[in-house]
C-alpha cells in the first residue's frame, strides 16, 4: 500500500461506473493535474462520499496511490455546490469535456485549475456565457502550452497592425493576408495577445471561429458533445 | 476440475449483478442437485423474456405487448406524465407512492461526456406524446445528479411551447434521519426547497 496523499483541491470532471458498487472519478487538481481516483463503494447508500461526489461542486480529497493507480481515501465540500443553469450547465459540461480532451493524466497546470474554478463560479452566477468560454480556450490553450503569439506577425517579423487582417496558422502563429477562410482584424489579435476578448458582434463570430479551428488543431476532429448540447438547446428555445 | 458444462453454467451465471464466482456456484449446484424441475422451468421463462420483452411504444419500459400495461390501463390518469431515467425508477416511484398517471421512460440521462444527447433518450417520442395535447402535467423525476438537473432542464425546456404545467421532485432529508447525519449537499438542497407552513 501506498501512502495517503496530503488533502488537495479538486474538481470532478466526470465518473465511470466501476463494477456494482464503485466509480472511477476523473478529477481535476491543481498540483497533478487531472488524475483517475477509484471511488470504492461510493455507490452504496451508506457512502458518506455519494451526496458530494459530483461536478461542479467544490471539493477537497485525499487518496493513497499505487503505481498508475489512485484509491479514494477521503472526499469533503470544500464549499457550497455551484450550480450553473440551463445553457450555462451545457457550457459547464464543455469546459469538463474540453479539459478531458486536452489534457493528459497527471501533467499539473495549477494556473489552469484556478483559471477552471472562476470560469464554473461565473457560469454558476448566470453570467454571460460567451465571453467566460472564449476566454476560457483562450487561456487554457496558452497554459497547456498551445497558445499563440497574436501580437506578432511571424512571416513578417514585425508586431500586428490594428487595422490589418490576419489569417492563422495553428502551429506557427498569425501572418498578414487578404485571402484565407478566417481573417481577424489586427486590433482583435491584440485583444487576444493582452488575455481579453474583444467585443462587437463580427469580432465575437470571428474569435469564436478562432477558437473552434485551434481546439480542433489539439484535440482532433471528434466533435465535442456538449458543445452540440448547447447548439441543440439553443434551437429548441427560439 | 469441473465438468466443462457446469463450468460454462458458473461462469454465465457471473452476468447477473453482484453475483460473483462463488454465488454462482452456489446457484449452479443448488439448480442441478435440488431444483431441476424449476431449473427447466426458469431457463424457458428466461428463453422467453429475451424474446419477447422489448420495448413498450408509448413509454419505452421493458414489455411485451405494443404498449406496457401502464399505457393501456384505463384507470390510469393519462393527463400526467412521470419522467425516469430507468424501468427500476418507474418501479420505484410506482410502489413506492400513491402516483398513478403515466410514465415515460429515457433509458439514461444526458450525459454529454459518455455521448449521450436528445436523440438517444427518446425525447421525439416524448414530444409528440406532448404534442398530442392529452398531457397537461410533467413531473420529472430524474435523479438528483448533475446530468439527471441537466436532463431536466431539457424536458422542461422542450415541453414549454406545449404548455405543459412541468415540475421537478424536491429532494431532501430522508424520513426518519438526522440531520447531522446529512450530508451538505443535500441539506443545502433541503433548505433552498424549503416550504412555508400553512398557519
Amino acid at each position: 500500500m501506498g501512502s495517503n496523499s496530503d488533502w488537495q483541491p479538486a474538481w470532478i470532471l466526470h465518473q465511470y461506473e466501476y463494477r456494482d458498487s464503485s466509480r472511477i472519478l476523473e478529477c481535476f487538481t491543481p498540483h497533478q493535474g487531472r488524475i483517475g481516483v477509484l471511488a470504492l463503494g461510493l455507490k452504496r447508500p451508506k457512502s458518506p462520499w455519494r451526496g458530494i461526489a459530483q461536478p461542479f461542486r467544490p471539493l477537497r480529497l485525499q487518496h493513497n496511490q499505487k503505481g498508475e493507480l489512485h484509491r479514494l481515501t477521503g472526499l469533503e465540500s470544500s464549499g457550497p455546490a455551484q450550480q450553473p443553469q440551463g445553457d450555462a450547465l451545457y457550457a459547464a459540461f464543455y469546459l469538463n469535456e474540453l479539459l478531458i480532451r486536452l489534457l493528459r493524466r497527471q501533467d499539473p497546470y495549477p494556473e489552469l485549475f484556478a483559471l477552471y474554478s472562476r470560469s464554473i463560479a461565473a457560469l454558476a452566477a448566470d453570467m454571460p456565457l460567451e465571453p467566460v468560454l472564449r476566454l476560457f480556450e483562450l487561456q487554457a490553450l496558452n497554459y497547456v502550452g498551445y497558445g499563440l503569439d497574436f501580437a506578432n506577425d511571424y512571416k513578417r517579423h514585425c508586431a500586428v497592425d490594428a487595422r490589418q487582417y490576419y489569417a492563422v496558422d495553428a502551429q506557427q502563429g498569425v501572418y498578414q493576408s487578404q485571402s484565407a477562410d478566417l481573417l481577424l482584424k489586427g486590433e482583435w489579435l491584440q485583444a487576444l495577445a493582452n488575455g481579453q476578448i474583444p467585443a462587437g458582434d463580427e469580432a465575437r463570430k470571428a474569435v469564436n471561429a478562432l477558437m473552434r479551428q485551434l481546439i480542433r488543431h489539439h484535440i482532433g476532429d471528434k466533435p465535442l458533445n456538449s458543445r452540440e448540447l448547447l447548439i441543440a438547446s439553443r434551437k429548441i428555445q427560439s | 476440475m469441473l465438468s466443462p458444462l457446469l463450468e460454462r453454467l458458473i461462469e454465465d451465471l457471473q452476468v447477473l449483478p453482484g453475483v460473483g464466482r462463488k454465488s454462482a456456484q452456489r446457484m449452479a449446484l443448488q439448480l442441478l442437485e435440488k431444483r431441476r424441475a424449476d431449473a427447466v422451468k426458469l431457463s424457458e421463462t428466461l428463453a422467453a423474456a429475451v424474446e419477447k420483452m422489448g420495448r413498450c411504444e408509448g413509454c419505452r419500459t421493458l414489455s411485451e405487448t405494443p404498449l406496457c400495461p401502464v399505457c393501456e390501463s384505463p384507470r390510469r390518469d393519462k393527463s400526467s406524465i412521470c419522467v425516469v431515467e430507468t424501468p427500476a425508477e418507474m418501479l420505484a416511484v410506482e410502489q413506492g407512492t400513491d402516483y398513478r398517471g403515466g410514465y415515460f421512460v429515457l433509458l439514461g440521462r444526458l450525459s454529454p461526456l459518455d455521448g449521450i444527447g436528445p436523440e438517444q433518450l427518446g425525447l421525439d417520442l416524448l414530444e409528440k406524446r406532448l404534442a398530442a395535447g392529452e398531457c397537461q402535467e410533467l413531473i420529472l423525476a430524474t435523479n438528483p445528479t448533475v446530468e439527471g438537473e441537466a436532463t431536466a432542464q431539457f424536458i422542461a425546456q422542450m415541453a414549454q411551447p406545449h404548455q405543459v404545467a412541468t415540475s421537478r421532485i424536491a429532494y431532501g432529508v430522508p424520513v426518519g434521519g438526522d440531520l447531522d447525519f446529512v450530508d451538505g449537499g443535500t441539506l443545502s438542497h433541503a433548505f433552498s426547497s424549503r416550504q412555508q407552513l400553512a398557519n
